[in-house]
């Protein structure tokens, strides 16, 4: 065949010529194939019990975690409380009201002034004697309780209005305390 | 490439659920056109077989991909195809830019070709001598219908080079046949 063929047709050709191209390959080939199929069957399921095991034992380790968490948490409110509530106030009390209840007054200034001091400086005292200011933490709110006065109530939210209704008074705490006398 | 059927469907359909029977029945009826696919890329047989392995273990593989929308043997060829780009790719990085060079360009600026009886070996045979750069652009290209696009992110070369290394793969095609032709007519 004599004429002339551009690229495209030229292209279109081979094309053609090699559109049902098929050699058959040799046997060893298949098994060879099937034999790696097998292996990486294998290797999978390897890899999944593997999988499987490391992830019940970060499950089992992640509860275990969990539970040593939860006992830290219930265990961590107790010692904060002593540091917020009940250290400013007994001051307060003590110097508004001395006649109506000096005993309580005094056991409370004995048991929690140190720790209040303490307190700003390093919470870690208060850990060591956590004890302490547990037992210390109900008397003292019972003291606080029986009291009429109003500042009792120490939340920080709460102390601007408490503050406002003492006209006469301005209060800033815990630094500066007007004492009445 | 024909269409597919509900049969073909239906072992691909077990092939995803990892049934061997299945695997071996498709791999009886589409190694044939893989293997000559891989040697036409690979010009060696060795080769081929280690690229036909590799290319088989991916459709098994992936073949959960596949959707039963497109051509199965159209699949088969592209990722035979990758395989041997990828093979080839590893054995040739550092000889890439040589081929480019060992072969100039033929005086005979032809736009045409005059000689086409050959027979499907005969063009193999002049396809296979085409330096491998040119000869992998050449098959893609023309062969596979990929896009010069395609060509060049598959060879990680410029897009203009795809273009020129076809052009210079056509010429030198031609000056091969025309070789084999006047030997022939000699003979």
């Amino acid at each position: 065949m004599q004429k002339k063929m551009k690229n495209e047709e030229f292209d279109h050709y081979i094309q053609s010529q090699f559109a049902d191209e098929a050699i058959t390959p040799p046997q060893q080939i298949e098994g060879a194939i099937f034999a790696a199929m097998a292996k990486n069957s294998r290797r999978k399921k390897l890899g999944v019990i593997g999988t499987g095991i490391l992830v019940l034992g970060a499950l089992a380790y992640g509860v275990n975690g969990t539970m040593n968490t939860t006992r830290v948490v219930t265990e961590t409110p107790p010692v904060a409380v002593p540091v917020a509530a009940p250290v400013a106030m007994p001051v307060t009390l003590e110097v508004l009201d001395q006649e109506e209840q000096p005993i309580q007054k005094q056991e409370v200034h004995d048991d929690v002034l140190p720790a209040a001091a303490a307190a700003a400086a390093s919470a870690s005292i208060v850990l060591e004697d956590s004890d302490a200011v547990e037992n210390a933490r109900p008397d003292n709110l019972e003291a606080v309780a029986s009291r009429s006065v109003q500042p009792v109530v120490s939340n920080s939210q709460e102390l601007p209005a408490i503050l406002h209704e003492t006209d006469s008074e301005v209060w800033v705490m815990p630094a500066t305390v007007r004492v009445k006398e | 490439m024909r269409a597919m059927e509900a049969a073909d469907i239906h072992i691909i359909e077990r092939c995803k659920k990892g049934d061997s029977n299945a695997q071996r029945q498709v791999y009886a009826r589409y190694s044939s056109m893989m293997f000559a696919v891989a040697i036409r890329y690979t010009n060696a047989r060795v080769d081929a077989e280690d690229v036909m392995q590799e290319a088989w273990i991916k459709v098994f593989r992936h073949i959960k991909s596949f959707s039963e929308h497109n051509s199965f043997e159209g699949w088969l060829r592209r990722i035979v195809v990758n395989t041997a780009i990828t093979h080839y790719r590893r054995n040739q990085k550092h000889q890439f830019q040589l081929d480019i060079e060992e072969v100039h360009a033929t005086p005979n600026d032809f736009e045409a070709f005059k000689e086409i009886d050959f027979t499907k070996d005969e063009l193999a045979k002049a396809i296979a001598q085409l330096p491998k750069g040119y000869g992998m652009v050449f098959k893609l290209y023309v062969i596979d219908g990929f896009k010069h696009k395609e060509i060049a992110e598959q060879l990680g070369i410029d897009l203009n080079t795809s273009k020129s290394q076809l052009s210079r793969a056509r010429r030198y095609l031609q000056d091969v046949l025309h070789a084999m032709s006047q030997r022939a007519k000699k003979e």
